[in-house]
């Protein structure tokens, strides 16, 4: 029997380890890809193509990721991505408890213990290196300006991770600091298994091989 | 001098940027061409960014300067306007509160001499079938940084269809992620790379007209 295989950024990697088992081989991307979806999008590709056709199917711990996920393509296996914008998506377990969410406060900013690392690309981080670059008072004009309607700072518990107390500090501090409204949310595994372990139902795009991923396939589903 | 303009937003040298640009409304070179020049400024920076030369942060930069140019161009522009021609109804769709990017449309908008009403953001799609009945507009530019905005440019578009005002309005969307497969999802009639893109299209649509 062909085996799966699970291509998925570092941030989501982490949160599946505790419900992977033991057979299923995983590949991880550097989560820094996600600030340039074309970059993401080539170094997907390139990874599908080497693993088309001996791994079935090749499951993808994506979600949409600024459309970088739009237009793969596997010639000989499926391809299974989870139905979500993005990773904070599938933390909360589906599109539309994120969107509930947007709805309720669209000023959220999300972290999670993955992304309340160094390098990870948020406003937050970037902000230590406009402050080497340009000094503390533009730094921090700069980032009053990229938070002007924020107004809240969600703080997403995912499974694994051992740094969670690191982060939650992390989380809380910056919150304090930029005088966002801070609140904890409990991750939700459902969608994390169903990668791993299917059905890949509505909450997942399940692409037949040959087909090429579509927003619609997203924004829609699978019918 | 207009080349000075380019080389400094694209070295993100904001101080310079802002004077060359106070310089040259003082001189009396036109807004359009002081917009076009950023315009071309801001494209080098994008440019930078896609082979890793820039940051995040430097292009959170560009669009703090942009954003001042825009401010310091606005007051000329308006003085400079006549009968407008046409109207324009823009906003940042529902679930999304990003404005960088639709505020420079706006400004452009505006500079193109036509009567823009600009909802803010996070606006549900009733309020745009509102604003477009109380300002009789023919065109409406949406626009949304996230892809959760996606489904709400699609919830407005389907609104207006069931306003009856489908035939009346053209529309258009823009945005990081917008692209052609996106305008066609979520049922607009095109979108815009850039701010430039956008005015062309307003301006487009607005002297031919709707079902012209």
């Amino acid at each position: 029997m062909v085996k799966k295989k699970i291509i998925a950024c570092e941030v989501v990697i982490d949160a599946m380890q505790a419900f992977l088992p033991d057979d299923v081989e995983t590949e991880t991307l550097p989560m820094s890809l996600h600030v340039n979806p074309k970059a993401l999008r080539q170094k997907l590709q390139e990874r599908i193509d080497a693993l088309d056709g001996i791994y079935d199917p090749i499951v993808l711990g994506f979600g949409l990721c600024s459309q970088a996920t739009i237009g793969l393509r596997a010639t000989h296996s499926r391809l299974v991505i989870a139905r979500t914008d993005d990773c904070i998506g599938i933390f909360l377990g589906s599109r539309d408890a994120y969107r509930q969410q947007m709805m309720k406060e669209p000023g959220t900013y999300f972290l999670t213990c993955g992304w309340a690392g160094a390098n990870s690309g948020t406003p937050f981080n970037e902000y230590e290196r406009s402050r080497e670059r340009w000094g503390a008072e533009r730094a921090k004009r700069l980032l009053k300006s990229m938070l002007r309607h924020y107004r809240r700072l969600v703080y997403i518990n995912t499974a694994g991770k051992e740094a969670h107390l690191e982060a939650h500090d992390y989380a809380r501090d910056i919150a304090d600091k930029h005088s966002l409204h801070y609140e904890e949310l409990e991750g939700q595994t459902n969608l994390i298994k169903k990668l791993i372990h299917g059905p890949w139902d509505d909450d997942c795009v399940l692409v037949p091989p040959g087909e090429t991923v579509k927003l619609e396939n997203f924004m829609t589903g699978n019918t | 001098m207009l080349e000075q303009l380019i080389k400094a937003l694209a070295e993100l040298e904001e101080d310079q940027v802002l004077d060359i640009v106070c310089k040259e409304l003082a001189g009396g070179t036109e807004a359009l061409s002081i917009l076009q020049a950023c315009q071309q400024g801001m494209a080098e920076v994008g440019d930078r960014f896609e082979k890793s030369e820039y940051f995040v942060s430097d292009l959170m930069m560009s669009g703090e300067i942009f954003k001042q140019v825009g401010e310091l161009l606005e007051p000329g522009l308006q003085s400079a306007t006549q009968v407008r021609a046409g109207a324009v109804v823009i906003g940042t769709v529902q679930g999304d509160i990003h404005d960088i990017g639709k505020d420079i449309v706006v400004n452009m908008l505006k500079s193109a001499n036509l009567d823009v009403t600009d909802l803010g953001v996070d606006v549900p799609p009733a309020q745009f079938v509102e604003a477009l009945k109380e300002t009789d507009a023919s065109v409406l530019a949406m626009s949304g940084l996230l892809t959760l905005a996606f489904d709400s440019m699609q919830e407005t578009v389907s609104l207006i269809e069931a306003a009856g005002l489908r035939d009346k309005v053209r529309i258009m969307i823009g945005g990081g992620p917008v692209d052609g497969g996106v305008c066609k999802v979520v049922g607009a009639d095109d979108w815009g790379a850039d701010a430039q893109a956008a005015v062309r299209l307003a301006k487009t649509w607005l002297e031919i007209g709707v079902q012209a």
